[in-house]
């Protein structure tokens, strides 16, 4: 008997706790109207998830986001982003441009320190450039120093001494770049971490190998210097009394922590444990319900379709299907429906946060190339099986290469659904590990890939070209003298107006006439803030930012 | 007892010919994944390609590469990760002790309540006490670590903390004792089911066994017979599973530390791979391995010394 009533209580009690976790969300959301968060509970400190550990912080080696986001809080260079992404003096008081476009003297501030004691000098700068472009040195982003210095690709080849690169200390505070060819985006590219300047002390003294590896491996120059590093779990950055400009700070310490799991950073958030979380598509409208302040910025990256031209059996070579399949798919109800994160719908292969390099966003002055249009789709398809006496059976065999992310899974499982309904054509889906989906690109291995590519500098031409003939990026193999052509004269123009015209001329071509890819959407980062968190930049090219105070 | 430290010695010489058979298996079937550490979103120029590989000694043949990492992993050095390029016995070396601490603490609770539920429910088998523990066993086994631990995340640490406005337990991270109660539950309880689920069958078996009616007919009281005659005897089975059970919890928990973003090893073992990180996959593997190894003849030692008529000599009768 006495053991039937503990049997009793145990069910009941497992009923009424399954019955409030079916209740739980319901409960919040009567709350959640009057609910504020009012961020962690220290002052001084912005705890914010950066999702990953940054994996290298030589500023020689390094190319990836996180990495570069503690460098860019930590290390000054010649010129910096503000919160507009546009390049600002840092440590270049003064530069004056040849009349050619290629030649930066720049006058450095003198009241610049490393953490080390040592100043700031224009050597610093020359060390750094001529260490990068030394194949020993092994760096996977040397190319963008080398390929854009004068004599850069020569001294990487070993065919010239390195002393001949462009970059040259004038005096100890006065250092003059050299450039291949005028760049719009020099400034731009001078802010970015492969220009940082090294302390040849520090670093030979740390040693290469282990250069950047802990928080005391470092040598810094920046508005805040490195705190506390345990690896996989926070890194903390606290303002550089020393600093130039201490003004600049948004706050005393910044914490960054490496949450993995998107489930763990809402409830982390809710509990007032972090500051600054990113939010999955689906966890925008959760926020919103529970009453949470989100914020969404286009990151620069895009997705696109592309195809593989020498796939001649699917009808890959041929435009106008490659264009009838761009053509079929509702991008704006991709946007709205399955991503859900603020993505924009691709009305180009250049994002709308891309400078044009003539003082206008690029996407302003080449405007719409690409409106999804199901009639022109479906009469381009037609016309395109006459041209290749192929039939929609042939088509149906098109496997549509991805990774085996969840967030993949779903767009693709939208294109398919897209063109079965609107052309008719059944693809498969084959999705794979990140790693196995670029092998099979490089190989040659592939129909049609979702990819996406992320800007290494402020330029179309970072987009553009990567589908030029011989460029490594050109897994479709497209080959067009014109489009070549269009963009080695944007390379060498040194008018601007001119240049941006060049560039909007070969997008046109490209991707809006010979379809080499099919851009889908412009990618949005969306994110949760609580009350706390002032002036924080969060931009394309700045993913964190606390170095810029506005009035 | 000679003997037995002989067996042990000659255990120990296998077990090292063992991990150094498990490496260069290892190393050469990683070299059949598709992709390499470098290959990325973006295309390298083959001059910056054959820069870093060379960097990383990945542009000689396998069996260069082989015999260069034998030759250093024999000394001890695991050689260096790639690409962030720290040394992998550093990353172990960090990663290891959290994951350790947190296994030590689910191992601890696991067996304590794994071998009490499971004496409870053959004690007491056919009632509500045997229903109960088994159905908790039942949940254990079948609600997996990455379940119980969101659900943990969520009841035990956000929505009690919304309602009592206290943090009793931490949502997210590996600092005090606050923040390891629910990651070690999390990661106990699967195990916990195992083990009880065992711990009762066995101690069924020894239950229905003669001498134990004996005992029973001679007078002697019920907690002298169960935990004094019964339970050193069923334990056996449980100690057996120990082994794999103990290398597995202790060398890194993948989900739990994921969800509560605790800095363990779990994370290498997948990452490595996926990222194509070469010396971390080896040295992971050759770690776990070698703990698994370890583990298994700890277990083998403490037959001896929980059944003396066990005893270590290798030979089969």
């Amino acid at each position: 008997m006495k053991s039937k009533k503990l049997l009793a209580l145990i069910v009941s009690a497992v009923m009424v706790l399954s019955l409030a976790a079916c209740g739980g969300d319901k409960g919040t959301e009567g709350e959640a109207a009057g609910t504020a968060y009012p961020g962690t509970a220290d002052e001084d400190t912005y705890v914010v998830d950066f999702r990953a550990e940054p994996p290298e912080l030589n500023s020689l080696l390094t190319s990836d986001v996180t990495s570069g986001d503690v460098l860019r809080m930590v290390i000054s260079g010649l010129y910096r982003l503000d919160e507009n992404d546009q390049p600002v003096p840092d440590l270049a008081e003064e530069t004056t441009v040849s009349d050619d476009g290629c030649t930066y003297t720049m006058k450095l501030r003198e009241d610049a320190t490393w953490s080390n004691g040592e100043p700031v000098t224009a050597h610093d700068f020359v060390f750094a450039y001529q260490t990068i472009c030394n194949p020993k040195t092994g760096s996977v982003y040397a190319y963008i120093v080398y390929d854009n210095l004068l004599h850069g690709n020569e001294v990487y080849e070993g065919k010239m001494d390195p002393s001949e690169l462009g970059v040259k200390a004038l005096d100890d505070y006065t250092l003059e770049v050299t450039f291949e060819n005028p760049l719009p985006y020099a400034e731009h590219l001078l802010s970015f971490a492969s220009y940082y300047p090294l302390n040849e002390k520090a670093y030979n003294e740390i040693g290469a190998d282990v250069y950047g590896d802990e928080a005391d491996k470092i040598v810094t120059n920046g508005a805040y210097t490195i705190s506390e590093w345990v690896h996989e779990d926070h890194i903390t950055l606290t303002a550089n009394e020393n600093f130039y400009d201490p003004d600049r700070c948004a706050i005393k310490n910044v914490k960054y922590l490496m949450l993995k799991d998107s489930n763990a950073r809402l409830n982390a958030f809710q509990g007032g444990e972090v500051d600054v979380v990113n939010l999955t598509g689906d966890q925008m409208a959760q926020a919103e319900e529970l009453g949470i302040h989100t914020e969404s910025y286009v990151d620069n990256s895009v997705w696109y379709l592309q195809y593989n031209l020498q796939h001649k059996e699917t009808g890959m070579d041929n435009v106008n299907i490659r264009k009838a399949l761009m053509l079929a798919v509702d991008t704006k109800e991709l946007c709205d429906n399955v991503l859900k994160d603020g993505s924009v719908p691709a009305t180009g292969y250049v994002p709308t946060s891309i400078n044009g390099g003539n003082g206008e966003l690029y996407r302003d002055t080449a405007g719409d190339i690409i409106e999804p249009n199901v009639e022109e789709a479906k009469t381009l398809l037609e016309k395109g099986l006459e041209e290749t006496g192929l039939t929609v059976e042939d088509l149906n065999k098109i496997s549509l290469l991805t990774d085996d992310t969840d967030g993949a899974r779903r767009t693709c499982q939208f294109l398919q659904e897209q063109w079965k309904a609107n052309l008719g054509i059944e693809v498969t889906i084959n999705q794979q590990p990140f790693k196995n989906r670029l092998d099979a690109m490089q190989t040659g291995n592939f129909d049609v890939v979702l990819a996406g590519w992320v800007p290494d500098y402020n330029d179309p031409m970072t987009y553009l070209d990567m589908f030029m003939t011989t460029n490594g990026n050109n897994y479709g193999k497209y080959s067009n003298e014109q489009y070549d052509s269009l963009l080695t004269q944007a390379m060498k123009e040194s008018d601007f107006d001119e240049r941006v015209s060049l560039l909007v001329q070969a997008e046109q071509l490209g991707i809006a006439e010979d379809v080499v890819v099919a851009p889908i959407y412009f990618q949005s980062t969306s994110y949760a803030v609580s009350d706390k968190v002032k002036n924080m930049t969060r931009t394309g090219f700045q993913e964190f930012d606390f170095t810029d105070i506005r009035e | 007892m000679s003997n037995q430290i002989k067996y042990i010695l000659k255990r120990v010489v296998i077990s090292l010919i063992t991990i150094l058979v498990l490496v260069v298996v290892t190393f050469l079937l990683m070299q059949l994944l598709p992709g390499d550490p470098f290959i990325s979103g973006k295309a390298l120029p083959p001059a910056v390609e054959e820069a870093v590989k060379a960097k990383y000694g990945l542009d000689k043949s396998v069996p260069e590469q082989l015999i260069m990492y034998l030759t250093n992993f024999v000394q001890g050095d695991f050689g260096i990760s790639i690409p962030d390029g720290r040394a992998v016995s550093d990353v172990i070396g960090e990663a290891f002790p959290v994951s350790f601490d947190l296994g030590i603490r689910a191992l601890i609770f696991a067996f304590i309540m794994g071998i009490l539920l499971g004496v409870v429910a053959a004690v007491k088998r056919g009632t509500a006490w045997d229903s109960t523990a088994m159905f908790f066993a039942l949940i254990g086994v079948s609600v997996p670590s990455f379940i119980m631990g969101s659900i943990l995340q969520y009841f035990l640490g956000l929505k009690l903390m919304q309602a009592t406005g206290m943090q009793i337990f931490a949502i997210i991270g590996w600092n005090g004792l606050n923040s390891k109660i629910l990651p070690a539950f999390a990661l106990a309880f699967g195990s916990m089911a195992t083990i009880s689920r065992l711990m009762r069958t066995s101690m069924l078996d020894v239950l229905s066994q003669d001498y134990i009616k004996t005992a029973k007919s001679k007078g002697l009281n019920q907690r002298e017979i169960v935990w004094r005659h019964s339970v050193k005897n069923a334990i056996m089975p449980v100690v057996t599973v120990m082994g794999p059970l103990v290398a597995a919890v202790l060398t890194g928990a993948f989900v739990v530390e994921n969800i509560f973003s605790i800095p363990g090893m779990g994370k290498y073992f997948v990452q490595a791979i996926q990222t194509r990180n070469y010396t971390m996959i080896a040295g992971t593997t050759a770690f776990y391995g070698a703990f698994l190894i370890f583990a298994n003849l700890v277990v083998d030692i403490i037959y001896g010394f929980i059944d003396p008529r066990i005893k270590l000599t290798g030979r089969r009768d």
